[in-house]
Parts: structure tokens; C-alpha cells; sequence
């Protein structure tokens, strides 16, 4: 598992190459979190040198926790001080951690690096799992709520000036593929994202400086270059073919693997020597894999950076690459196996992603929307359906994402009632997922079209007024009396029809002596005509009839009160009671 | 007297023996729920030991544990019956895990090795020791789980359908970094109980050295 072949001197070598290709790393992470701010203002100068005292405690912490255990152990100061590398996870955990992390949640993550995951395993060379990895894993997994309320991975100049967060969150909000537009222009230009002059970790920002550290390093044979290459490689080709089936440039691929902190990771910490593997085959297969498992969980989960969580899991098959490895050395077609299953898996999601990200939705050519009113957060929309045997107009208001109302205001389909017995237009509102409506299946799909379309305008459409006429107007009553009956000396019953919301409604009123004595309802066909039962409306008509033009209209069904407000005053302006215009 | 102090500390069934975590580890989110948890299983144990250790010379070697299974499955549902008509909102928080209880091991595992080998007066001794225990380390499970992950101590919430009072403390007035919501959830649960497991296992590790 370990760095077994090479002896002490070369493992000092090793460190001490370690060391100076991530100076320039320090130094940049230096200059972004710490200069600038303070050159800006934004910051005092405990701040300007915050960023080296957060890489610097966490680099003595995992020093002196190691020591200490190494003390407890052996009882044996000399024995303890030993240098087995002990700073190592502290300075990686420094620099891939948010710089908002509190100080005391730091030294908790390098006490789980070094004494968890390095000294209880066996120490140096016996751990399975990157140390500096499992540190950031234990304090973004327990604390993070913590983190992002003191403001997450923004530096003081970002937090106050940008207010963006990093790239990869930026991109798991869009909803789609994104272009150049919404993924990169927020950051400036790609060599911006190149460069690393944008929000993330403490250290693990500039692409440009990871590359540097990696030809430097290559070219002392101090990694296992594979590995980062076959990763980069895997993640850019996958990227490339859902890039371009989306008709995104190479940009697309290239901000991939600059951002989310791929090319740090890539670069140091998938290399780590104790927990990568051994053999060339292996190397070659633990990239593939790494590409294939980030891929997957960039676009697949919920979570926007996928390299903690890929090197991590390999880790894990660290042992069984390798016996591939040494197997594969010898019987090429043993070998060749993982090598299939990774070529599968690498076609398989990058066609897949391609296609599900590239789904449009077509334009329900039954539907149109008449008018669309953005106000802040509440969009309120009046379309149209073609239902059954007439259009269906719906006005629907969608708050936040949700609809808060939904009412249909004009429809002349047959069998609409089954829609109203069953309470279907709040049925819907509630959920668009419902089954149709026995006898009325065909109106109800139209309804739940109407829901549909109008959501997707919603999430997708552009985010601009349509204003029509046509679609507010009010429907102009229409009054008739149908009847007149003369019961008695001093009765009279009239039957009118006035026209209420979606129909007409049909009214039996009965006047003695010119004063209404009874009205019943004969016929109506207003969805919302039972709120007028609710509230008594015809009651109250009755006891206020001497200022009926005062009474009010009930809210929610406004046009079905007035209807049968104005087919009553109409009444009796027709017949005398009253006689002018008030 | 030394029977009880031997299931509470040495035979500790969660720390030392490490048997029937699934249960301690669902129900632990909150002191109340935890506490209820124990009762139950230390009401069934102390009456499973009870009653096996009288039946033991009458059950043929052969279906001993299919029969010790039917008197815990009995226990069991009594208690899940009594349960489920005077605190429904706690039988729907504790869910399946009563019906577990019959599965856990601490109870058959206590049963084949005690009950149906020793005195009636035994028995029920180690009954109430391994059952003391057991409550013991729920207690601190949920205590830690809920205070760190909730920052309340809930001593009487679900059960006050029965007792008629509330009891729910909180305990840090105002703190940015706790309550951790890592703790509320399984992972919580693994990372409290590994480090109980660790403490009981040194302070052991102590004693015995001495």
C-alpha cells in the first residue's frame, strides 16, 4: 500500500518537491484571500495574514496531534519527533477548506485527519484513506450549516463585492445545461476560472498553478502522473460529448475540469502516495474510475463538487486495482475486463447525460397563454386549453413556484360538471399528478395540460408581461325576463335570466306589493355560485333591497354575486321600483 | 447484588457486548424516546427471564428457542398493544423498532445463557442488571444525540397524552455552532456510539489493570 520500494532518502526527496511545487499555490491563495481584500479595504491586518495563519494551524495541529499520540505510544520524545510527514494532511486540509471555517472546527478536522484516519490506521503508510480528505469530509458533513452562515467559501472582498458562490454551486442552480452566459460570464472571461480568481477552498482555486506543480513534479518523478492525467483526460472527454450535444463549445469541457477544485485534486490529492496504486495498470484504471465516479456525481446528485467524494471511494479499491495491476502485467486479459466496464461506463453517461439535459420540451400547440403578469415573486397567468368540445380558459397565479390559485373561467365542454363534482379545479391545484375524471377524461387532461404548460412557462419562459385585452375583459351581463305571473292581487313572480360567470342564471322572484319577498335560484352553471349559498347572499339581498346597489359583491365569485346583484336591480328598474339611474 | 452491577458495567449489552445496536441507534434522537425504548425492553426482559426461568425443565432441548421466541414475541405485543392505545404518537415515533425488540439479541441472548440455567431469583437479578444497562446507555446515546443535535433535552413531550405535563428543556440559549444537524441523523448516531464504545472499552481497559 504504501511507498514500499523506495527507501527514507527518496521519501525526503519526495516531501521536499511536495513542498516547493505548492509554494506557488500559498502564495496565490495568499494574494486572492488575504492582499486583496486588504488592499481593498475590506479587511484589516489580521486579515490580510489570515489566510497563511489558517493554513499554518492546521498544518501544526496535525503535527503536534501526531506527536503526542506518537508520544503516548512510544514514551519516547526522539522516537516521537520522527519525521514521518506528519504536516502533510494539516497543509492540505488547510488549503481545501473554506476560509470561513472557525478556527476550532480547523483544529477538530486535523485532529480527525492525523489521529482518525492516519495514526489509528497504523500510521504513515498504513492509512486507506487520504487523510486531509476525510478531515474535510468530517467537518463539511457535521458542520457545515456553521460555515455557511459566517459566508461559506467567500472571502471578505467576495463576500461584499461578488456575492456569487463558486462556479459549480452557480451551475447546480441553473436549471438546464447553462451556456457561457450563466456559467462563466458571471466570473469574467474562462482564463478568469483558468487562473483562479474566483470563489472556492482556501488554496484549491487556480487550475494554472496546479498545472505548473504538475510538469514540475513530473518531471522529477516525484507523482504518479498517470493518475491525474487518465482523470482530467476521462472527466474532459465525458464533459466534451454533453458539452457538444448541447451545442456548447470546448469551453464547456475546460470549465469543467478548471473548477470545483478537479485539477488540485487531481493533482495532489488522488497522487497521494499511500493511498493510490502501485502498479501503472492500476494508476491507469484508478483515473478512469475517478473521472467516471466525478461525472456522476456532478450531474447525477443533488451535490455540486464530486472530487472529495470520488477520490474517497476509490480508496477503497485502492487493493483490488492493484491485484489487477500485478495480475494484468502478466495475463493482459484479466485485466482487460475493469478496462470494459469503465469504456461502457464512460459512453453510457455521456450519452445519457447528453440526452436528458438536451430533452426540450415542445409547445403544446392546444395551448396559448393570453396574458401573463409578473408581479415580484407571483406571476398570474390567464391561458388557454382546447378541452373537449370548447376552449378552456384558466387563470392560474403561481407564487414561488407554487400555484396558489387556479380557476377556470370560461368553459363550455359537456359533462363539465363531473368536473365539478368532483371538486377536480382544487384537486388539481393541490397536485397534477391525480388521475383524470371518469366520463369526463378528456377535460381533464386538458386541465392537466393547462397545469402543465403553464408551469413550464413559469420555470422556463422568458420573464416579460404579455398583456391582452381579450383575456381580461369582463363578461357583459345580459339580462331577460323570461316570465311574468301574476299570482295574486298584489303577488307577482317574475322569472330572469342575467348572465352570471361562465353561464346564465336563471332567477324565480317574487314580488308583493313591490317589495321582494322571495328569490330562488333555478338554474346556474358558475363553478363558485355555492359561495353566494355560504354567505346568504340571497338573503341579504332580500333584508337590504331598498339600497341594493350597495351591497356588496362576494369575493371569489364575484361575476356569479353580480350576476344575480344586477339581474335583481334590473328587475326592478323594469318594473318600476326603482325608477332612475342611481 | 453484584449480579445487577455485573449487567450494568462489565455485560453492558450495548458498550461491552455491542448486541442489539439497531434499536438503540434508531429511537436515540431524543432523551424521551430513548427512555421509552429502555422501559419497554426492560420490562420484557425482566418477564421473558421471569417466565423462562420457570418453564426451563419443562422445554425439550430440541425447540428451546422457537418457544422463547413465542413467549418474547407474546411479551412484545402486549406491550406494543398498551403502547399503541395510550401514546399512539409515540408508538408512530418508535415505529417498527418495538416489534424488533423481539429480535433483539440481548433478550434471546439472555435468555438461552441465564434464564434457562439459573434460579428464578437469578434470572431476574441479571434480568434487571442487563436491562439497567441497557437503559443506562440509551440515556447517554440520546442525551449527547439531542443536545448536540437539537439543543433541547425532552424528558416528556409524547408521553404527556398519559402523565399530563411537558417537559422540554434547552439547554445552550444561544449558540452559532450547536445544534449540529449531523446528529439527528444515523451518521450522528455511529459517531456517538464508536466513541462511547472507545470510552467504555478504556475505562474497562483500566479497571482491569488494576
Amino acid at each position: 500500500m504504501g511507498p514500499f520500494i523506495k527507501d527514507k532518502n527518496t521519501t525526503k526527496k519526495m516531501m521536499n518537491h511536495l513542498l516547493i511545487a505548492l509554494t506557488p499555490i500559498i502564495i496565490f491563495s495568499f494574494i486572492k484571500n488575504g492582499f486583496i481584500p486588504y488592499k481593498k479595504g475590506y479587511t484589516n491586518i489580521v486579515g490580510l495574514f489570515y489566510p497563511l495563519i489558517f493554513i499554518g494551524i492546521s498544518t501544526l495541529s496535525t503535527f503536534i496531534f501526531e506527536t503526542i499520540f506518537k508520544l503516548i505510544r512510544t514514551k519516547n520524545i526522539k522516537e516521537a519527533l520522527k519525521n514521518t510527514y506528519s504536516i502533510f494532511p494539516g497543509l492540505f486540509l488547510g488549503l481545501i477548506l473554506p476560509i470561513n471555517t472557525p478556527i476550532g472546527i480547523l483544529i477538530l478536522g486535523s485532529l480527525v485527519s492525523s489521529i482518525i484516519a492516519k495514526m489509528l490506521f497504523g500510521g504513515f503508510g498504513k492509512n486507506i484513506f487520504n487523510p486531509a480528505l476525510v478531515g474535510r469530509l468530517f467537518i463539511i458533513s457535521v458542520f457545515a450549516s456553521t460555515i455557511m452562515s459566517k459566508g461559506g467559501y467567500l472571502n471578505p472582498y467576495e463576500l461584499d463585492a461578488i456575492t456569487q458562490s463558486t462556479p459549480l454551486t452557480n451551475a447546480s442552480v441553473i436549471t438546464g445545461i447553462g451556456n457561457y452566459e450563466t456559467l462563466v460570464r458571471p466570473y469574467g472571461r474562462l482564463l478568469n476560472i483558468f487562473i483562479g480568481n474566483i470563489p472556492g477552498a482556501v488554496g484549491e482555486t487556480s487550475a494554472l498553478l496546479c498545472l505548473l506543480a504538475f510538469i514540475y513534479l513530473t518531471y522529477f518523478k516525484v507523482i504518479k502522473w498517470k493518475i491525474p492525467v487518465t482523470y482530467i483526460l476521462t472527466v474532459f472527454s465525458i464533459t466534451y460529448v454533453i458539452g457538444g450535444s448541447n451545442d456548447l463549445g470546448i469551453w464547456y469541457p475546460l470549465f469543467q475540469i478548471f473548477s470545483g477544485g478537479l485539477m488540485f485534486g487531481a493533482v495532489f490529492m488522488a497522487t497521494d502516495p499511500v493511498t493510490s496504486p502501485v502498479t501503472p495498470i492500476g494508476q491507469i484504471l484508478y483515473g478512469l474510475f475517478l473521472g467516471i465516479l466525478t461525472v456522476i456525481f456532478r450531474y447525477l446528485t443533488p451535490f455540486p463538487e464530486g472530487v472529495l467524494t470520488s477520490i474517497l471511494t476509490m480508496n477503497m479499491f485502492v487493493m483490488i486495482l492493484d491485484k489487477i495491476g500485478s495480475i494484468g502485467r502478466f495475463n493482459f486479459k484479466i485485466a482487460l475486463i475493469p478496462f470494459i466496464v469503465a469504456w461502457l461506463l464512460i459512453i453510457g453517461l455521456s450519452f445519457g447525460i447528453a440526452v436528458t439535459l438536451n430533452k426540450t420540451e415542445e409547445i403544446d400547440p392546444n395551448f396559448s397563454i393570453l396574458s401573463k403578469e409578473i408581479n415580484q415573486n407571483k406571476t398570474t397567468y390567464i391561458v388557454t386549453q382546447k378541452g373537449y368540445s370548447s376552449t378552456l380558459k384558466g387563470q392560474i397565479i403561481i407564487e414561488n413556484g407554487n400555484i396558489e390559485e387556479f380557476k377556470i373561467l370560461d368553459q363550455n365542454d359537456s359533462f363539465y360538471s363531473k368536473i365539478e363534482e368532483n371538486n377536480y379545479i382544487e384537486k388539481l391545484k393541490e397536485n397534477n399528478e391525480i388521475d383524470t375524471v371518469s366520463g369526463a377524461t378528456i377535460t381533464s387532461t386538458a386541465l392537466k395540460n393547462m397545469i402543465k404548460n403553464t408551469l413550464n412557462d413559469y420555470k422556463t419562459g422568458k420573464k416579460e408581461n404579455i398583456i391582452n385585452e381579450e383575456a381580461t375583459k369582463e363578461p357583459k351581463p345580459t339580462f331577460e325576463i323570461i316570465s311574468e305571473t301574476q299570482i295574486d292581487e298584489a303577488t307577482k313572480e317574475y322569472i330572469i335570466k342575467n348572465k352570471g360567470f361562465s353561464g346564465d342564471i336563471k332567477l324565480k322572484v317574487t314580488l308583493t306589493n313591490n317589495q321582494i319577498k322571495e328569490i330562488s335560484v333555478l338554474e346556474q352553471n358558475d363553478s363558485y355560485f355555492h359561495m353566494l349559498e355560504e354567505n346568504n347572499y340571497i338573503n341579504t339581498i332580500i333584508e337590504n333591497q331598498s339600497n341594493i346597489k350597495e351591497i356588496d359583491t362576494i369575493s371569489g365569485a364575484t361575476y356569479s354575486s353580480k350576476g344575480v346583484k344586477e339581474g335583481i336591480i334590473k328587475l326592478l328598474e323594469q318594473v318600476g321600483v326603482i325608477n332612475e339611474q342611481i | 447484588m453484584k449480579k445487577i452491577i455485573n449487567g450494568i458495567i462489565y455485560e453492558n449489552p450495548i458498550l461491552v457486548s455491542t448486541l442489539g445496536l439497531c434499536g438503540a441507534l434508531a429511537v436515540t434522537n431524543k432523551v424521551e424516546n430513548g427512555i421509552v425504548m429502555s422501559i419497554c425492553v426492560l420490562i420484557v426482559l425482566l418477564l421473558s427471564n421471569t417466565i423462562i426461568s420457570i418453564i426451563k425443565k419443562l422445554v425439550p432441548e430440541n425447540v428451546k428457542i422457537p418457544v422463547f421466541i413465542i413467549i418474547i414475541a407474546t411479551l412484545v405485543t402486549i406491550i406494543e398493544i398498551l403502547l399503541k392505545k395510550y401514546a399512539p404518537s409515540l408508538y408512530q415515533i418508535l415505529g417498527i423498532y418495538i416489534p424488533l425488540i423481539v429480535v433483539n439479541c440481548i433478550i434471546l441472548g439472555r435468555a438461552i445463557s441465564v434464564a434457562s440455567k439459573e434460579k428464578i431469583t437469578t434470572s431476574i437479578l441479571d434480568g434487571l442488571g442487563v436491562g439497567l444497562g441497557y437503559s443506562l446507555a440509551l440515556i447517554l446515546l440520546s442525551t449527547i444525540r439531542e443536545v448536540l443535535g437539537n439543543n433541547t433535552i425532552t424528558l416528556m413531550d409524547n408521553l404527556s397524552a398519559i402523565t399530563g405535563y411537558k417537559a422540554i428543556y434547552k439547554v445552550f440559549p444561544n449558540n452559532e455552532i450547536i445544534p449540529l444537524n449531523i446528529f439527528n441523523k444515523q451518521a450522528g448516531a455511529f459517531l456517538t456510539l464508536g466513541i462511547l464504545i472507545a470510552l467504555a472499552k478504556y475505562i474497562g481497559g483500566k479497571h482491569e489493570s488494576n
